[in-house]
């Protein structure tokens, strides 16, 4: 399988807005925001490898697949944790204890700044570059002031949120002491095509921030995402192999609703027998009960197959996303469109949203029924 | 006490010396892709150098556009520029022969962009930090090459950058950075249409776009050219350093063509050539490939004759853009001409990187539905489309290449212009199959290649009888007087096969040992 690797960018493939944020000062606080596809995660990488030499900083993530892959990507052995891992060595470094908690895994934020109160801590230079800062509650910010922490990055955005306890904008802003007009805001959709941006679009849900821009259209309307019914599920397993071995270097991501379509999919995926151009690509998955044991591998093309819950931050050079086995409950529409806004922003080149005959679980009302936005597609 | 050497200086900011060492040309600000306010302004199209010291007041201009940008200064080897510049004294622009600048008195030289990399001596900062970082910087870039520039910053450096000098003509000349004051395309052409401003400096327009993908061009046809003699033709054809064969495909032609006579039109051309020659136009131009090919396939422009094989030709491309139940070579059988392939092979891989890392499977070399032409055909195309500034880096790092191709696009765009601004050309790289005419150095490359299948050897033996011993698995002839050493020669059609799917990335470690068995 070819190899496939961070792609460090082109002078100019960094626009002006991603430059100012590269050309900010060492210490202070910052706060980025911007939609998926933007480059927050670019510029939060590369100010991380600014750091690298001198060792004094912490690329903190949210998950594991997403620290999993940064680490690999970047072939450097770079300082790079969970937010929530790197939290709990932090207290127990200062405090000897673990951090307290007021229910089972929700930390009790108040003990620990009343903790850090009471060491008097020393003010600390190590730089905190957090990616989606929006998922920590603003306590989360407080407590690491209390115990010194100066400068902080943080990259955000408020319609990504895929935890109870977050921050909004305007709460980050409040913590890290930064007006309004100090806020980077990055607008331009790096990643994402225009018919791909646009279906994700049809999924924003925040009231409180405009969409994302949308990538210049074009009237040829190429790349338009389809949603496949197939009639036989060997059919759409062998769409996904033909994909795959149609550019190696390809990291293909199949996004599935629950850990059974998950052992579906991975089992047809690896044995299933077509003839291809390439030798059968590597199939690949992680189950987030194995927490920070993340197998896969992102420096290869090939496909993996992963609960939705974990695609958070990632991105692929092709989707294909299982529509089977989502579903609405408790009409929170809402919540559904917001995981689907996240699923389709991961695909670069192209989305193909995949169900079979008949199924439907509420989704499809919320699928837009315009065919220039998601194409429907019987057989192949 | 032999007088000191002068310098010759350009400053600018960090920013715009990355995006400068990116695309491999001081162009002037339409050339830039991304471009902060530096002296390049103050004459738009012309490059400004400074004579030992700099106008405070232009050091200031590269960093006015925002917080937190770095002056920097380029140093420019005056010795390698010729033909005439400008100078600015007692309120008028004067012509000056660059050659004779040194024995003259001006303090600062305005020479029309744009300038090739090659004529760069050193760049300097103006302190330690700033040049450190900036090393560290250009590590995270992709395209910011410096093969073998000098960085500098020593305590002669930074007394640069603390000029009190307002320069003699500076009052005038910043006023120039107004964008109304500043040359505009509709402002250059005068009375019978000569090119005409009164006061400043004249300048037409270069076309950065097809100098840059001139310079993609040429970097893909240097690389590409490892394939076989055809290739390496048709890289020399295009640099102007060999002849192409008679019997070299009209479409390759066709393409070359396009950079070495620029001002055709397509009208009067036949309507094959009118899509070769959107297709070019669209490599050029587009920043959305795909789409503005499509666009251009099914617009309403084509003749009711050819309009059928055109659109048929966009329906193949749309339906390759989906999931079809064949494999990519299967679709490659099935296409039916040369210029359906370069297509398929243009919408399958995004860049040359992607074009050099495809494996082609050998029944479509062997059936030649793949030729050592075809490839030819599509890695000018993916260079053209690419451009110099997204070309793979690890060709533009072998030896003397990245110099050389940006000398070679600030040729061809001070052609364009029609200008008599000359730059010393550096040595011209060797490619893989210039090095490989050397017979010492083909056996050689094919040893260490673990791979003499694609290599025949002549022996010219002497006229007369000969004794032939036959044992074990050698042949042993004897002949009276003496033979001559023996030649290797390629075997054109198993060298292609081995080599299409061989990627080339130790050309630094074959130019050493070319130049050792040369000796």
């Amino acid at each position: 399988m070819t190899e496939r690797r961070f792609k460090l960018p082109g002078e100019e493939e960094l626009n002006k807005d991603q430059d100012r944020i590269l050309d900010l000062p060492e210490n202070g606080q910052f706060l980025i925001v911007g939609g998926p596809g933007t480059g927050k995660s670019v510029v939060a990488l590369l100010r991380a490898m600014k750091f690298h030499k001198n060792n004094n900083y912490v690329f903190l993530t949210y998950n594991h697949v997403l620290n999993s892959a940064t680490k690999q990507l970047v072939n450097l052995d770079l300082t790079t944790l969970t937010i929530k891992s790197w939290f709990c060595k932090m207290y127990h470094h200062f405090t000897g204890e673990d951090v307290p908690e007021d229910q089972p895994y929700k930390y009790d934020y108040n003990g620990v700044i009343k903790k850090f109160q009471s060491l008097e801590m020393e003010p600390r230079s190590l730089h905190l570059i957090i990616d989606e800062g929006q998922d920590m509650p603003v306590k989360f910010y407080e407590s690491l002031m209390h115990a010194g922490y100066e400068n902080f990055f943080v990259v955000a955005d408020q319609n990504q949120q895929i935890t109870e306890e977050n921050s909004s904008r305007q709460e980050l802003m409040d913590i890290l002491g930064i007006d309004r007009d100090d806020v980077i805001e990055l607008t331009q959709n790096f990643r994402n095509s225009y018919p791909t941006a646009l279906l994700a679009s049809h999924f924003f849900t925040d009231p409180a921030s405009p969409a994302p821009d949308l990538p210049p259209e074009s009237k040829s309307a190429l790349g338009t995402p389809i949603l496949y019914e197939y009639e036989h599920f060997d059919d759409s397993v062998r769409m996904i192999l033909r994909e795959a071995d149609r550019d190696d270097r390809n990291l293909i991501g199949v996004v599935v609703a629950n850990n059974s379509k998950r052992d579906n999919y991975v089992n047809a995926l690896l044995s299933m027998d077509v003839t291809l151009d390439n030798p059968h690509p590597r199939i690949s998955t992680y189950l987030s009960k194995d927490k920070q044991d993340v197998t896969l591998d992102f420096t290869r093309g090939g496909v993996v197959v992963l609960n939705d819950r974990s695609i958070k931050g990632l991105e692929f050079d092709v989707v294909f996303i299982i529509v089977d086995g989502f579903q609405i409950f408790n009409n929170d529409i809402d919540g559904m469109k917001k995981r689907f806004y996240v699923m389709c922003s991961r695909a670069i080149k192209k989305l193909v949203l995949v169900k079979g005959k008949g199924y439907d679980g509420g989704i499809i009302q919320i699928l837009p029924e315009d065919e220039s936005v998601l194409k429907r597609q019987k057989g192949y | 006490m032999a007088k000191k050497k002068d310098r010759w200086l350009f400053p600018t900011n960090t920013n715009n010396l990355r995006m400068i060492l990116a695309q491999g040309l001081l162009a002037s600000p339409d050339g830039f892709k991304k471009y902060y306010a530096d002296a390049l302004d103050l004459q738009p199209g012309w490059v400004p150098l400074y004579r030992n010291k700099i106008p405070r007041d232009v050091l200031e201009k590269c960093v006015s556009e925002r917080k937190n940008l770095t002056q920097c200064i380029i140093e420019v080897n005056i010795n390698g520029i010729g033909g005439t510049g400008k100078t600015y004294r007692d309120g008028e622009w004067g012509d000056v022969k660059i050659d004779d600048i040194n024995a003259l008195t001006p303090d600062s030289l305005y020479v029309l962009a744009p300038l090739p990399l090659s004529c760069f001596l050193k760049l300097l900062f103006k302190t330690d930090e700033d040049q450190k970082q900036f090393k560290d910087i250009i590590k995270q870039r992709a395209n910011v090459i410096l093969a073998g520039l000098k960085l500098q910053s020593t305590k002669q450096d930074q007394k640069l950058f603390n000029s009190s000098s307002t320069g003699e003509f500076e009052p005038e000349l910043l006023t120039l950075q107004d964008s109304e004051k500043s040359l505009k395309p509709t402002d250059l052409t005068g009375k019978n249409g000569k090119p005409e401003l009164p006061g400043i400096p004249n300048r037409t327009i270069v076309n950065y776009n097809t100098v840059y993908s001139f310079g993609g061009l040429l970097l893909n046809m240097f690389y590409f050219s490892k394939n076989g003699e055809s290739t390496n033709q048709v890289y020399h054809w295009i640099n102007a350093s060999g002849d192409l064969s008679e019997s070299v495909d009209k479409e390759i032609r066709f393409i070359g063509q396009h950079f070495k006579q620029p001002e055709r039109e397509p009208a009067p051309l036949p309507p094959g050539e009118q899509i070769y020659y959107g297709l070019i136009d669209i490599a050029i131009n587009s920043e959305n490939f795909k789409q503005d090919i499509i666009d251009f396939l099914e617009s309403d422009k084509w003749d009711e004759k050819i309009k059928p094989r055109v659109h048929g030709l966009a329906a193949t491309l749309r339906n390759f853009e989906k999931i079809a139940d064949k494999t990519v070579s299967e679709q490659f059988k099935e296409a039916e001409t040369g210029l359906e392939k370069t297509l398929l092979m243009l919408f399958l891989r995004e860049d040359s990187d992607a074009l050099i890392d495809y494996k082609f499977q050998m029944d479509i070399l062997n059936d030649h539905t793949i030729t050592e032409e075809l490839i030819s055909q599509f890695a000018m195309v993916f260079g053209i489309r690419a451009k110099f500034i997204k070309s793979p880096g690890f060709i533009r790092e072998f030896e003397g290449v990245q110099n050389y191709i940006s000398h070679q696009m600030a040729a061809y765009a001070h052609l364009q212009l029609k200008s008599e601004v000359q730059f010393k050309a550096p040595p011209e790289p060797l490619t893989i199959m210039d090095m490989i005419k050397n017979n010492e150095f083909c056996k050689w490359f094919a040893r260490t290649a673990k791979d003499e299948t694609w290599l025949r050897t002549k022996i010219t033996v002497p006229r007369g009888d000969y004794r032939l011993k036959i044992e074990n698995n050698r042949i042993e002839i004897t002949v009276d007087g003496i033979v001559k050493t023996p030649t290797a020669e390629l075997i054109q059609e198993k060298y292609f096969a081995f080599m299409v799917n061989h990627k080339i990335k130790e050309h630094e470690k074959y130019f050493k040992k070319y130049k050792r068995l040369k000796q």
